[in-house]
């Protein structure tokens, strides 16, 4: 089973946002981040593609609409997250 | 710079180094502007990070997707009016002719009509920009079509002969279009592979066609054109023996224990040798440098059945036992070249990091130790890339052969009878679209003989020549011994009743016979024909033209403000020929 720790998650996020990881929850998503626009979305996605080896649908890519989200749809597609 | 093994996130280490590089916020030295008919965002940390690598400062900036026409009627709006940037336009058929696709996909013939009458006007724009605007013009050509209606495979053929007509009827138009630059998308896709080529979920949600990996190869393939419009090639490929040309060690296992020939690993080897034949009827040198008994290695040139390349392949010998840092500025020595013109292929890491701790300006290629890769490897690595060769590249590595003659006859004459015995002609000849490239190329590439190193592009020479305010001069030189081809380039710029020499250069292999007298004298006439008086220059030393160092006081300048010189074109027009070569 793929494992990911939470605070990666978060700093893959935090990286590629250009924001320190702290300022970042479950709650984050393009609404509350300042320049987390459709090119940021993107290349977050190809990261974690790249990181845990998997292809996300464009529905799936769709729903990511929030760092919980995105844990959710990593739940569904069977990524442990260690917390 | 060394080719290293890719790493293990290729794509995540691009993109966090063009992120850390914008954070430094450093001052460009290679503007870079997009103009596509899809979002291609997503290039732009990839182009950025390929730039990077190349060794520039790049800044990029992206047009709004599928504006193309409004951008080519304006290209400097898109550089904030820098005139001397780079525009890189990238047109799929989707966008511009998917009607008419669908339409002759459909069995409407006719419809191929009208594509083409579309594609015509999207040629008149990019001739209409390459007329207004001074920078570097570079157009994409059609990657394969991602419509419904289009499929490659379909048995009935229609889409395939839509894209290959289209396909043939752009590169004809767009090669008509003087000084514009193709990257050849079509073919990157064919070699990358479409299906991969294309990312359904980021078209669909971002109107960004094409995956990253695909977006990955196509910025490395754009910064190899960009890199290549400004910066001059390898000029010799500096080659290993052992393990490199032929599997083994010819010391230890003799002419017949190595390996090459029909058979794998030898067949690996000997195409590695074919294309080092093949760079070599491109113009590069090729030389050996090895740690080896001159003998052993020179009986394999010799007598071994399978070997391709040829002693009298070989320009330069460097074969024995001192540390191949020594031998590689012997080799440069030979050849009249400078260092950063070597390209040195090793299979040893030890030898590479030798030579790239002493000489950082050589550019290494590690041959790997598996033979079925050397090839592909040494390709990619580019070290000899060129837009045009010109006839002159072609005919280089022979000439050098006639120099060889030449130098022998010098060694038994003094210096000034040597010239008088050459029969040397110096003609000077206008610049033009025959001559434009090697204008270009000789500007671009000459270190020693060059008063001022100034670099500029195909396109800035071109605005010279059309403009009064310079003259743009050539020279083509001649002896008994054969012809060395377009080696001298002078270019001229009214400064109000002045004259300034911005541009004075001599290829190294006419150095030291005159030349440039002759050279000098000739524009100094073209100043008088003007009504020109004064001829003003500057000398900008750099750490390689020593040779240009004295040409101005030799020459009658006299200092007329700390850096610049002058003198009378009159009196510089009617020096006789020769007069003031020194030995």
């Amino acid at each position: 089973m793929l494992q990911l720790d939470e605070s990666e998650l978060i700093r893959i996020f935090a990286e590629v946002l250009e924001v320190s990881p702290e300022t970042l929850s479950e709650k984050s998503a393009p609404d509350n981040v300042h320049g987390w626009d459709s090119g940021k979305a993107m290349e977050i996605v190809i990261t974690l593609e790249e990181a845990l080896n998997l292809e996300f649908t464009a529905g799936e890519l769709d729903e990511m609409t929030s760092i919980g989200a995105t844990q959710e749809i990593l739940k569904r597609r069977g990524v442990f997250i260690l917390r | 710079m060394t080719q290293n093994l890719p790493a293990d996130y290729p794509l995540r280490d691009a993109r966090s180094a063009w992120r850390n590089w914008l954070r430094k916020a450093a001052a460009p030295d290679l503007d870079v502007g997009i103009v596509s008919s899809f979002t291609v965002d997503a290039l732009a940390p990839y182009l950025g990070h390929a730039l990077l690598s190349a060794g520039w400062s790049p800044r990029i900036r992206i047009a709004p997707f599928n504006q193309v026409f409004q951008a080519l009627s304006a290209p400097q709006a898109i550089f904030g009016g820098n005139a001397s940037g780079i525009l890189l336009v990238l047109p799929r058929l989707d966008e511009f002719v998917a009607e008419e696709l669908a339409r002759f996909c459909a069995g409407d013939s006719l419809a191929w009509t009208q594509a083409r009458d579309k594609l015509l006007e999207l040629a008149s724009a990019l001739r209409a920009a390459r007329k207004n605007w001074a920078g570097t013009l570079i157009s994409g050509t059609f990657p394969p079509p991602a419509t419904p209606e289009f499929d490659l495979l379909h048995l009935d053929r229609l889409g395939i002969v839509f894209f290959e007509r289209a396909g043939a009827f752009w590169q004809e138009a767009v090669a008509a279009i003087d000084g514009l630059h193709i990257l050849d998308v079509g073919a990157l896709t064919i070699q990358f592979g479409f299906q991969r080529a294309v990312d359904w979920r980021k078209w669909y949600l971002y109107r960004q066609p094409f995956s990253e990996q695909f977006l990955f190869e196509l910025s490395n393939y754009a910064a190899r054109l960009i890199t290549a419009t400004r910066r001059a090639s390898g000029k010799c490929a500096v080659i290993d023996c052992d393990n490199t040309i032929w599997g083994g060690v010819v010391g230890e296992e003799g002419l017949d224990g190595i390996q090459l020939g029909d058979e794998f690993p030898g067949s690996a080897y000997r195409d590695f040798q074919k294309l080092l034949l093949y760079w070599r009827q491109q113009g590069v040198f090729l030389a050996v440098c090895s740690k080896n008994n001159p003998e052993d290695v020179r009986q394999v040139f010799r007598d071994h059945r399978a070997m391709v390349l040829r002693e009298s392949d070989i320009a330069a010998w460097a074969v024995d036992w001192r540390p191949k840092s020594e031998q590689l500025p012997e080799i440069a020595k030979q050849l009249n070249l400078g260092i950063d013109a070597l390209v040195f292929f090793d299979d040893s890491s030890y030898e590479i990091t030798e030579v790239q701790s002493q000489h950082p300006l050589v550019r290494c290629v590690q041959v790997p130790s598996t033979p079925e890769t050397i090839v592909s490897v040494a390709k990619h690595a580019m070290p000899f890339d060129k837009l045009e060769i010109t006839s002159d590249d072609r005919s280089r590595v022979e000439r050098y052969a006639v120099e060889t003659n030449r130098q022998e006859l010098q060694g038994s004459l003094p210096v000034d009878e040597f010239i008088r015995t050459l029969d040397l002609r110096v003609d000077t000849v206008h610049a033009s679209s025959d001559n434009i490239a090697r204008i270009t190329q000789l500007i671009n590439k000459t270190n020693q003989f060059n008063l001022t190193t100034v670099r500029l592009s195909q396109d800035q020479v071109q605005a010279m020549i059309q403009s009064p305010k310079f003259i743009v001069r050539a020279a083509v030189v001649k002896d008994k011994f054969g012809e060395y081809g377009l080696t001298c380039v002078g270019i001229l710029e009214q400064r109000g009743s002045d004259w300034h020499i911005s541009v004075f250069l001599l290829s190294c292999r006419v150095l030291a016979r005159g030349v440039e007298t002759r050279f000098l004298t000739d524009l100094a006439s073209e100043v008088l024909a003007r009504d020109g008086n004064r001829m003003t220059a500057e000398f900008i030393p750099t750490a390689k033209n020593a040779p240009a160092a004295d040409f101005l006081e030799r020459h009658g300048f006299t200092k007329s403000a700390p850096r610049l010189w002058s003198h009378h074109a009159a009196e510089l027009a009617a020096r006789p020929l020769l007069k003031t070569v020194e030995s």
